[in-house]
């Protein structure tokens, strides 16, 4: 019959860290107690974190102890550091205006050469008025070289198009009349 | 973290109303620790150095910000090491270990062990040494906090900047790749020892 007690490997495992450490409430403890009791793997897993702790907890606490720095030049140099006044202007400042100054340049440098190449603009001319009418050379002035017949076509409605042009009959212009 | 909270308390109000000595008083009791951390963390005693210098410059000059509500000075101190550590490996990208951790330490050792003991006990220590190198930061910060420095999980939690479940499982993990290096290193020790105790 399965007790409340048991506890299958893997949850044994998973808690075997807590386990050393003793972070596992009483209930639990006592099952995985029971179950290394009774699971050769896993105790033998149990006794390898627990070498492995030990190993860990003597030494790691040494490393660093060998060789002490002198704390006391130490301390002098934070004590400079902490009494160093700050400056003036911060940091960030002075890198925001440098940026500036970087682009100011870069914008009115190409600006600044331009304009030594402009020129003066000259002032406007008003144009001279027409004092003889431009007319071609053997032309009467108001007097066109090809005449041009001009008709009229009023009501769209009573074109034929079928007419030939040029055929005898009344003229357009005859027919629109009312 | 075991410290005396009453009077941590007084000489950082002493710090606070501009008396010198309390600074010194506050060093003197937390420079070892923080040495510790940085090397422990760092491997290379001129960095150990220069991130202790940094951490306790920053934290004097802000001592005002300490909160001694949220969390002890030690715990503020060691967050600001740990932080100043990190900036250190982004820094160099590539790990870095001092050789003089290879060099025999003359750490102190009750006369009455053998000399083979001692031995054993000095390259346990080396190889403990070289495993925690091997890790990633994340796992030797977990190792160096835990078991240098006999935090809980929940100060862990604290100093790393992660959730409680976070700093176990990251010390489980570095149980898991300690384990395969440093378990024949162990068992040796132990034959020795066992060899010692027969003859």
């Amino acid at each position: 019959m399965k007790s409340i007690l048991d506890i299958q490997c893997g949850e044994c495992r998973s808690h075997l860290m807590a386990f050393l450490h003793g972070d596992v409430s009483p209930l639990l403890r006592r099952r995985v107690a029971r179950h290394l009791d009774h699971c050769p793997a896993c105790y033998s897993l149990y006794l390898q974190e627990l070498d492995l702790m030990r190993d860990l907890k003597r030494n790691v606490p040494l490393i660093g102890q060998g060789h002490q720095p002198s704390f006391a030049a130490i301390w002098a140099e934070i004590q400079t550091d902490i009494v160093k006044p700050k400056p003036s202007l911060p940091r960030f400042h002075m890198r925001y205006g440098l940026a500036m100054l970087a682009l100011v340049t870069v914008f009115l440098v190409p600006l600044t050469l331009g304009n030594q190449n402009l020129t003066l603009a000259s002032p406007p001319t008003q144009p001279v008025p027409l004092t003889q009418p431009a007319t071609p050379k053997g032309t009467e002035p108001g007097v066109l070289e090809t005449p041009v017949a001009v008709s009229f076509l009023t009501d769209e409605s009573q074109v034929t198009p079928e007419a030939p042009q040029g055929t005898a009959g009344p003229s357009l212009d005859v027919i629109s009349t009312p | 973290m075991t410290e005396q909270p009453e009077a941590m308390d007084t000489i950082i109000a002493r710090c606070l109303k501009g008396d010198q000595s309390g600074y010194a008083l506050l060093y003197d009791q937390c420079a070892p620790l923080i040495y510790r951390l940085c090397y422990g963390l760092l491997m290379n005693r001129q960095d150990a150095e220069d991130v202790m210098q940094e951490a306790f410059v920053y934290a004097f000059k802000n001592l005002h910000r300490y909160d001694g509500s949220r969390a002890s000075f030690k715990t503020w101190l060691y967050t600001i090491a740990l932080s100043r550590c990190r900036n250190m490996y982004r820094r160099k990208h590539l790990p870095w270990m001092d050789l003089s951790c290879l060099l025999p330490l003359d750490l102190p050792a009750p006369k009455s062990e053998a000399p083979e003991v001692k031995l054993a006990q000095r390259d346990v220590k080396a190889a403990v040494e070289k495993a925690l190198a091997a890790l990633t930061p994340n796992l030797r910060e977990a190792v160096v906090l835990r078991y240098g420095h006999g935090l809980t999980y929940r100060e862990m939690a604290e100093v790393i900047g992660c959730p409680q479940k976070t700093a176990e499982s990251r010390v489980r993990l570095a149980h898991e790749r300690l384990r395969g290096v440093l378990q024949p290193v162990g068992q040796s020790l132990l034959d020795e020892l066992i060899g010692i105790e027969l003859g």
